[in-house]
């Protein structure tokens, strides 16, 4: 079905990846678990956009459910400028990111925000066409509205069979409650 | 007052100077206006300092390009200043509106200007700064008008001059005093053109507005232009005069947001 639904949006700015939830690379699952708060019975896959803006889990008409969600985050404007610059060294890849906030809140570890590197590769390894290799994470300490931000994040997959079919995802994101709520993307790119 | 061979050797002599000075007065008037208003223009010249001087000024008339615009000249003893009493008759035999271009031949000039609403009861008046062609308003860049006003009390006009010999065009976006954007009025502006735009928030809108701003820019590189508003009292015709302020540089629009769809399932 996922793969179904990354066909039917290849030419739209979406992107479907999936993760071990037993084993799951970098703290993305976390966004998850704050959307969904306490309580009630949870059942796979656990599904989420705009880093838990939007989540879905178990059983579920999933097409016409996850088309929704994506409709629906398709429609949200972005809330930040990303540059990133990609460089292969090995068997990691350096990334140059430059983060500016256009949103109308300081970003900073009060509310969460986090710049995150995700890197996945083409690969049909459990459910999905597109396999997350590693991931990480940066705080970002304190950027007011219109300014920028730098980071140099260094990340070195594991397991990939084609580095050509290696691709990343860098995704900025904060939790507009403060420490308590969902998390929200600010943007995200894709190379 | 000629076009002709006067206005080249001007030309010529100022292009030997180089850099010489240029102000604009960006609106002024000999002509009637909305609700029985009769507008008129003063403008005052002054030779800078000790030194004598004589200046040029041009009416770029409005709505038409102004390659070869009306001109005069006059000069002025060292420390004198010059009167020129409803200038656009005056001066150019002209019944219309347009902007003056102030250039001086010798020596340095202050401008100020005054068009007021000449009723028989009294004068109300606008000062209308005379600008320095390097402080207009250039492309990259948006520019705020506030303190609008459009309502059965008071109307909006907002004007523009072309300061390049280019074509340009402009946009001005009308906004709510709480920034909600009522709508956009394009402009294009021909070479060295003023144009006024009466009563702009009923272009966009039928309701009143009391408490508005506009946000101007150009689309065109190497657009500069002068952008002001006049706001008219309906019943007693006093204006005021607001020129354009920078705002600040006009944002790269951001990119679509990015939508990353992530799956958590079990391995195996």
């Amino acid at each position: 079905m996922v793969d179904q639904l990354a066909d039917e949006y290849a030419d739209d700015p979406v992107v479907f990846i999936e993760y071990d939830v037993d084993n799951p690379a970098g703290n993305r699952i976390n966004r998850w678990w704050a959307a969904w708060g306490s309580g009630g019975s949870v059942y796979l896959p656990l599904i989420m956009v705009d880093s838990g803006n939007q989540i879905s889990n178990g059983s579920v008409a999933f097409a016409q459910r996850y088309r929704a969600m994506i409709n629906a985050a398709l429609q949200r404007p972005a809330a930040a400028r990303l540059e990133v610059d990609r460089e292969r060294v090995g068997n990691s890849f350096q990334f140059d990111i430059a983060l500016t906030n256009a949103s109308d809140v300081t970003l900073s570890p009060a509310n969460s925000a986090m710049l995150h590197v995700i890197v996945y590769e083409e690969a049909h390894v459990a459910d999905t066409d597109r396999w997350v290799r590693a991931a990480t994470y940066r705080s970002i300490s304190s950027l007011p509205p219109g300014e920028t931000a730098s980071f140099s994040v260094e990340i070195a997959p594991q397991g990939v069979v084609d580095w050509d079919k290696v691709h990343s995802i860098v995704l900025a994101d904060y939790r507009p409650g403060g420490s308590t709520g969902a998390y929200d993307t600010l943007q995200a790119v894709h190379e | 007052m000629t076009r002709s061979l006067r206005a080249w050797w001007l030309v010529v002599l100022v292009a030997s100077l180089g850099g010489a000075q240029e102000l604009y007065v960006p609106a002024a008037a000999h002509n009637s206006g909305a609700a029985g208003t009769v507008w008129r223009t003063d403008l005052e010249v002054k030779a800078k300092g000790d030194a004598p001087a004589s200046f040029t000024v041009e009416l770029l008339e409005e709505r038409t390009a102004n390659d070869d615009p009306l001109s005069a000249t006059f000069s002025l003893e060292p420390g004198a200043s010059l009167r020129l009493v409803d200038v656009v008759d005056e001066v150019f035999a002209f019944e219309g509106s347009g902007a003056l271009r102030l250039s001086a031949v010798e020596g340095e000039i202050l401008a100020t200007s005054r068009t007021y609403n000449n009723d028989p009861n009294g004068t109300y008046g606008q000062y209308i700064p005379a600008f320095e062609a390097e402080a207009a308003a250039e492309h990259g860049y948006e520019y705020v008008l506030m303190q609008l006003s459009s309502s059965a009390s008071y109307r909006t006009n907002v004007g523009f001059v072309n300061t390049t010999d280019a074509t340009m065009e402009l946009e001005i976006d009308l906004y709510t005093a709480s920034a909600v954007l009522l709508g956009s009025v394009p402009a294009t502006l021909r070479p060295y053109e003023m144009r006024q735009i009466p009563n702009i928030f009923t272009q966009v809108t039928s309701q009143a507005v009391d408490d508005g701003y506009a946000i101007v820019r150009t689309s065109t590189q190497g657009g500069r232009y002068f952008a002001y508003a006049s706001v008219v009292d309906n019943l007693s015709g006093d204006a005021i005069f607001i020129p354009a302020q920078l705002e600040g540089p006009i944002g790269t629009p951001l990119a679509p947001r990015f939508v990353v769809f992530e799956a958590f399932m079990r391995y195996g």
